[in-house]
């Protein structure tokens, strides 16, 4: 079981506000169908196959930040790239910066102990509930390999409720 | 020394979240000063970066470039694009990027001449990906077809949108025309990428009434994404079956076709549709599913002819002329009088004509109504056909070509099909 805390986030340098941001949409999102403080995330690879379980540790958001985040859309995605974020850091990569639009990725990310330059993509993507993670895993590395930037890159899954993280890589 | 952890870095990365924020609220002014600030911050670092670390330096560059563009400073994307392009160490596809970027502000000024006053542009842009698409080159034809099939989506939309009755023929009424032009600017992308803006017109009556052309651009990417969930899904999201039935045509045309290009994206660099578009994606399995959905007639089961389209005649009857493979020719007519926008392309070309099976009209007359016309690309493959259909997600074909069958038809098993044999004998008109 790989701990994965949302109450005590560090991501390095990334800009708190949209650290903070992120947070509470991912807390909104999880409070509409789980209890906190913990909910598991089985996570499976591209074949389906389970590789681990994520023990996440979440807080209850207010009633304020309930209603400030009730468009499920961008709550399921803030919310699902922070996770994400989340997943990567643990699997030993470093959160480095957003991407540019269009570059086909949302997020640039260094393995920890590798030169910047050798830098890997992030693709995230966050489901409400049921839908296809599966499928959507897989357009999502298709968006990956055919972005702008001639990297190898990850694509992340996050389904909120029943919960799991697929997870996929796209070698370039 | 980390350049992405440089603080003008996590300053720009900061800003750029700031402005997204702010136009989330529909403050644009605000968006648009934060979004220069953040490519300012930007562009100090990516200046700072040797030319030993090219891939950091033109993630950067690209970031400054397109924060410019966020920030609708086209003059300073031109310069600092000029400046990164100049000084260099950049990694071959960076200097292509930014090319893309550079290309892509000198069209934004050209267009912003020609929008009237409050006006805007919106960039619209299908990447080819795969097949015989290289590097900025792409099979003419293959370019052309989707193109037309796009810009006449866009005027459909556009009509939906207004709540328009479904136009059976003819161009877009002139209170769409006047407000909205689709101009076509230097193709430029990763794979091969056809560019199109749409602007505001000249004169509109009603400033009031103006047609909302981030929602023109926005609804196509929605309902390029909903083809992409089959024809049931588009019928859902576009909330009328005729126009569904229009849409899914166009996207199908457009769609890979499995030899010249393999797969269409679909995106609007604007930042206010990219943020909440999804990036769709049209390839050869889309197509033939949305071709299957297309031929359901709810009734008698379809005839296929294969040949080339001759001829189109537009009088009070639509005819279309048809010279099959076999060397008989058809006169074909449409079910609802409605002539499809996509018609004229196929003309001189080699298609695959959809019809119902033929009837006779009350002067004895063979008649032959079409269900369905498309590129010879649309049909499923025999292994496929074989192999594969519930991987693909299509009512199977169950038969196979009916030994009585002239080359050039293909008849469905369908036990109250008339058979090809009397569509050939019914249907030598010339």
């Amino acid at each position: 079981m790989i701990p994965l805390d949302l109450t005590q986030i560090n991501l390095g340098k990334i800009a708190h506000e949209l650290v903070e941001h992120h947070k509470i949409a991912a807390v909104v999102s999880l409070y509409r169908h789980h209890t906190p403080p913990r909910t598991i995330f089985p996570r499976f690879d591209e074949n389906l196959q389970q590789e681990n379980l994520y023990e996440l540790t979440w807080f209850g958001p207010t009633v304020e930040q309930q209603e400030a985040f009730n468009n499920i859309i961008d709550s399921t995605e803030n919310g699902a790239e922070i996770i994400a974020l989340l997943v990567v850091q643990a699997c030993g990569y470093r959160v480095v910066k957003r991407a540019a639009a269009l570059s086909g990725s949302d997020w640039i990310i260094v393995k920890n102990g590798e030169p910047e330059n050798d830098f890997w993509k992030l693709e995230v993507s966050g489901i409400d509930r049921d839908g296809r993670p599966h499928d959507r895993l897989h357009r999502k590395l298709e968006q990956v390999a055919s972005g702008e930037l001639s990297r190898p890159g990850i694509a992340i899954v996050v389904r909120f409720s029943p919960p799991e993280i697929h997870f996929g890589e796209s070698g370039k | 020394m980390s350049f992405f952890d440089h603080p003008r870095s996590q300053d720009s990365d900061r800003l750029a979240f700031m402005a997204e924020l702010a136009l989330k609220k529909g403050d644009r002014s605000t968006a648009k000063a934060l979004y220069a600030q953040a490519a300012f911050a930007e562009e100090e670092v990516a200046t700072l970066v040797p030319h030993d670390v090219p891939r950091v330096r033109s993630v950067l560059a690209i970031g400054t470039v397109s924060l410019w563009l966020r920030a609708e400073k086209s003059e300073e994307a031109e310069r600092a694009a000029i400046k990164f392009l100049h000084v260099g160490g950049l990694t071959e596809e960076g200097r292509h990027d930014i090319k893309v970027l550079l290309e892509r502000a000198w069209r934004e000024t050209e267009v912003g001449k020609n929008v009237s006053d409050g006006g805007y542009a919106v960039p619209l842009t299908l990447r080819l990906v795969g097949g015989k698409v290289q590097r900025g080159a792409a099979p003419a034809g293959a370019v052309r077809t989707r193109q037309e099939a796009a810009i006449g989506l866009l005027y459909r939309v556009a009509e939906r949108k207004r709540g328009l009755d479904f136009r059976l023929r003819g161009a877009p009424q002139i209170n769409i025309t006047e407000q909205m032009n689709v101009y076509e600017v230097p193709a430029v992308a990763a794979s091969y990428g056809i560019s199109l803006v749409v602007a505001g017109g000249h004169n509109v009556a009603d400033p009031n009434d103006r047609l909302d052309l981030r929602d023109v651009v926005s609804s196509f990417l929605s309902y390029a994404a909903a083809a992409n969930r089959g024809f049931d899904e588009l019928v859902k999201v576009v909330g009328e079956e005729t126009y569904a039935r229009r849409f899914a045509v166009g996207f199908r045309n457009i769609a890979g076709d499995g030899s010249d290009v393999n797969s269409v994206q679909f995106f609007s660099e604007d930042p206010e549709i990219n943020e909440k578009a999804p990036v769709a994606l049209l390839d050869h399995r889309v197509r033939l599913v949305l071709s299957n959905a297309l031929r359901r007639t709810g009734g008698p089961t379809p005839t296929r002819i294969f040949g080339r389209l001759r001829g189109v005649s537009l009088g009070r009857v639509t005819r279309v002329d048809i010279l099959g493979d076999d060397g008989i020719s058809y006169r074909c007519t449409t079910r609802t009088r409605e002539l499809d926008d996509s018609l004229g392309q196929w003309l001189n070309k080699r298609v695959v004509v959809t019809t119902l099976p033929p009837q006779t009209d009350k002067n004895g007359k063979p008649l032959i109504h079409i269900v369905d016309i498309a590129d010879p690309a649309s049909e499923l493959p025999a292994d496929i056909e074989a192999e594969k259909p519930t991987q693909l997600g299509l009512r199977r074909f169950t038969g196979q070509v009916a030994r009585s069958a002239p080359p050039g038809t293909e008849q469905l098993d369908d036990p109250r099909c008339h058979g090809p044999s009397v569509l050939a004998q019914v249907i030598r008109l010339f």
